[in-house]
């Protein structure tokens, strides 16, 4: 009796419980916005009705009491050497500011920053990206500064978003400025490789088709069986089906939903046609190179280790990574001599005359991180002036360059230009004067990836220039999709839970497509089987009534930079 | 001699195979500790490659492993201590006869082990306690545990009450019989926690991981950590690949770090085996 007692009670409780918990969550204000400002436009500086901001020159270096700022974000392996030139003239400029670092692994950024949104007591600045929630759910939070009001105090900031308007993309219908974020420029960094050593000693000429692509990969097998002729990063199945997707001039990847020009709506590959034929054509493709053995068996599950044994072996034929990541692989300095003839390949074209594709991951628009701060920090306007500094051309060439005279120069046409001697000393040179080594602008700067690029070994200089002119000629095309829509916190759940019920049965159909536990005929029978377990349709309804941003622009429009 | 048996030759064989199949990872990462990290194909299988100990002197050339040591054994000690005192407090009220409330506080102990409240929870409790950059958030938010009184409760059960009878007739209070009297003889349970204890002190990396902010309270496991996972290039849409591909900590040095982060343990383990034998069998007869 007493024990039912008990139970009843419990019961009862759970059950008010969660009745006050969905009361709660209907009375949430929909954060949805009623309009969104057009990102591409120049800023309406009288959003918030206020007179236009004018530049007031920055208020640094602070000579006032000294100000401790608390700046979070993830360990990507800076050491700030305090003598450095670049740390020594952050000092200067900063005065009586300074800011502690709380940087967690990468591998638990994610669950600090949600415990953050979750709990609130935010640190002063966080580093964030959009995948963060912070562009759709805490910038309606009220927990984060607006730097609108603020940025009289950015003059840097302003004269970079001049130029690049996207960096005030994120001015929500409140009129507020809740990110500023760090200023990438456009780049292909990604391209083909062939391992010449390979292909000499087999008398194979480098391909520039798909078919004669598969030609070399199966004369190599035959020759050799030790030879793997396609390897890759060890980032799983799914930059397989994205490399094949450029192959075949497909530019549906993995992320299986697209924007279809034509209609000018979103759809997802399964429900489409069109989409579902090529997505098929790619996995076809995969399978048949994994059946006839041009990966490595274990291709799905190698890690990054084992990716770099392989590669620094030399027994593959081609690769596809980011262009200086061959000399990641040998573990060497990015100026020093590759141990094998490798070179630059050309996209090969799926059939002569039709033009492939490049992932141009690296695109100035697609704003993806940047810094927040909360919304009580202590000195604002002091705060806007230091995060302001990495803006500075002083402090981004400091960053990227380091110091004139010292590790680079202005050429003939005042171009800069690394001095040699200082290129050959490697990579310890760099860290030493603070280039890619110093804490604030690690996170958030105004890029100059020359800078980077023109240190790289000269092949991978060479790839990137190859590709970036082949995309500006029209020889290779660059699929730009519009901006993710404007969702509601509901929205975004909803097609979160679509989306992952659908990925996870059609990653395992796939995989086992493509490992040869089933025939490709049964892609048709895996449309069904993701279509029982996810409304797709619901899912793309959901995408396409959420708040559109603009088409970004075109490869005639950007401005590629590339050494 | 003993007879050997089929049997038994066949137990001999599989301890064998396990015990080699739970040393081998352990030897390979202290091979690979002390072989060349410069040459990418590195391929050990048993014995190191080239050995050097350049791995070892990177690590303890950076000073703060120093500290990260001094933070951890700090908490392990500390954590120790005011487990062992506080579940014996509270284990010991349990064995005495006329102490009202037994039952209820029974049932609150049941009912710890089976609901947790879950991190969001606890983090806000903590942090409204004054948790963050807090040492005393590696010692006492898991201080007592349900589990560990009623395991101290049942062996605290099996000393016979005549020893606490007499040591009441002479006058003794609780206190004094709990000191002076139960715990001396307590020696295997309190030699199995706290090596439980130490070991579970000595691996938690999330708490710190949540806690702590300053980097001069950080654990050595935060470091091992950093070590071992700097970077997940398995996430292509995190920042700048293009400058972090020649920060890739190599192989020997995660390696070094795991065996520098290991080896105090690994030395303690020997002295404490019989007490943790013993104790593993704590609580399971009555008698």
């Amino acid at each position: 009796m007493k024990k039912a007692l008990i139970f009843v009670l419990l019961l009862t409780a759970m059950l008010v419980i969660a009745a006050c918990g969905r009361n709660n969550e209907e009375a949430t204000p929909d954060p949805t916005p009623a309009a969104t400002p057009d990102p591409t436009a120049a800023p309406d500086t009288n959003a918030n009705e206020e007179s236009d901001p004018e530049p007031t020159g920055s208020i640094l270096p602070w000579t006032g009491d000294p100000i401790t700022f608390t700046f979070f974000a993830f360990d990507v392996g800076v050491n700030e050497p305090e003598d450095a030139y670049g740390a020594q003239l952050l000092r200067e400029k900063l005065g009586n500011i300074t800011i502690n670092w709380d940087v967690p692994t990468q591998a638990d950024y994610n669950t600090r920053v949600n415990l953050y949104w979750a709990g609130g007591g935010i640190p002063d600045v966080m580093w964030v990206n959009r995948s963060n929630s912070w562009d759709q759910l805490a910038q309606y939070s009220g927990m984060l500064l607006d730097f609108y009001p603020l940025l009289e105090y950015m003059p840097n900031f302003m004269a970079a978003a001049a130029d690049a308007p996207w960096a005030l993309r994120y001015i929500n219908t409140n009129g507020q400025l809740t990110n500023i974020p760090n200023l990438e420029n456009d780049a292909i960094p990604e391209a083909w490789f062939a391992n010449m050593d390979v292909l000499n000693r087999y008398g194979i000429e480098m391909p520039t088709t798909l078919a004669e692509m598969e030609e070399a990969m199966e004369a190599l097998r035959e020759a050799n069986p030790d030879i793997i002729p396609f390897q890759t990063y060890g980032w799983g199945l799914g930059y397989y089906v994205d490399t094949m997707s450029l192959i075949l001039g497909s530019p549906f990847p993995a992320a299986r939903r697209f924007f279809c020009h034509e209609n000018n709506v979103w759809d997802h590959h399964l429900l489409n046609n069109t989409g579902s034929s090529r997505y098929r054509e790619v996995i076809e493709l995969l399978a048949d190179w994994r059946e006839r053995g041009f990966l490595h068996p274990e291709f799905m599950t190698l890690s990054g280790d084992e990716v770099q044994v392989i590669m620094a072996s030399g027994n593959w034929a081609f690769t596809y990574a980011w262009a200086e990541q061959l000399t990641a692989w040998f573990n060497l300095g990015h100026r020093d001599e590759w141990p094998f003839d490798i070179q630059w390949m050309p996209n090969p074209q799926p059939e002569a005359g039709v033009a492939p594709f490049a992932n141009a991951r690296v695109m100035g628009d697609n704003v993806w991180w940047g810094f927040v701060a909360r919304h009580d920090v202590q000195h604002p306007e002091v705060l806007a002036a230091v995060i302001d500094l990495v803006y500075s051309y002083e402090i981004a060439t400091a960053f990227q360059w380091g110091q004139e005279g010292v590790s680079f120069r202005y050429n003939a046409d005042g171009i800069k230009e690394w001095i040699p001697e200082f290129l050959e000393a490697g990579q310890d040179a760099r860290n030493d004067l603070g280039i890619w080594n110093l804490m604030l602008p690690r996170y958030a700067t105004l890029r100059d990836d020359t800078a980077l690029m023109r240190g790289f070994h000269d092949e991978a200089q060479r790839a990137i220039r190859g590709v970036t002119q082949a995309v500006l000629r029209g020889d290779i095309r660059v699929d730009y999709v519009p901006f993710d829509p404007i969702l509601t916190e509901r929205e975004r759940e909803d097609a979160a839970f679509i989306r992952s019920s659908s990925n996870t049965v059609q990653d395992e159909w796939v995989a086992q497509m493509v490992a040869g536990i089933r025939p490709i005929s049964d892609f048709d029978a895996m449309i069904e089987a993701v279509l029982a377990v996810a409304n797709l349709q619901e899912y793309m309804d959901i995408w396409n009534s959420g708040e559109p941003l603009p088409t970004r622009p075109t490869s005639a429009e950007r401005n590629f930079i590339y050494p | 001699m003993k007879r050997m048996y089929p049997f038994d030759y066949f137990l001999y064989a599989l301890m064998v195979l396990m015990t080699a199949a739970w040393l081998y990872p352990l030897i390979l990462t202290l091979s690979i500790s002390l072989s060349d990290g410069t040459d990418p194909l590195l391929r050990v299988t048993f014995f190191p490659v080239d050995f050097n100990i350049q791995s070892y002197l990177f690590i303890f050339q950076d000073g703060r492993i120093f500290r990260y040591y001094f933070n951890t054994i700090g908490y392990a000690l500390g954590s120790v201590v005011v487990h062992l005192l506080f579940t014996s407090m509270m284990a010991f009220p349990f064995v005495v006869k006329d102490f009202r409330g037994k039952t209820f506080l029974n049932v609150y102990l049941v009912i710890t082990m089976f609901f947790g409240g879950g991190l969001l929870p606890s983090f806000f409790i903590n942090r409204a306690l004054g948790m963050i950059d807090n040492p005393l958030v590696m010692i006492l938010p898991g201080a007592v545990s349900g589990f560990a009184v009623i395991l101290f409760r049942t062996f605290f059960g099996n000393i016979p009450t005549e020893l606490r009878e007499s040591a009441y007739m002479d006058g003794a209070g609780h206190y004094r019989t709990l000191f002076q009297i139960i715990l001396p003889v307590s020696k295997a349970v309190l030699a199995t926690f706290a090596l439980m204890n130490i070991v579970g002190t000595w691996n938690a990396w999330f708490p710190p991981m949540l806690y702590f902010r300053n980097p001069n309270l950080m654990p050595i496991q935060i470091y091992l950590r950093r070590m071992l996972i700097l970077f997940d290039f398995s996430d292509a849409q995190n920042v700048d690949l293009r400058a972090m591909h020649t920060l890739v900590t190599n192989r020997t040095l995660r390696s070094a770090a795991v065996i520098v982060t290991i080896f105090p343990v690994l030395c303690i383990y020997p002295f404490m085996q019989k007490h943790f034998t013993k104790g593993m069998m704590l609580g399971s007869v009555k008698g």
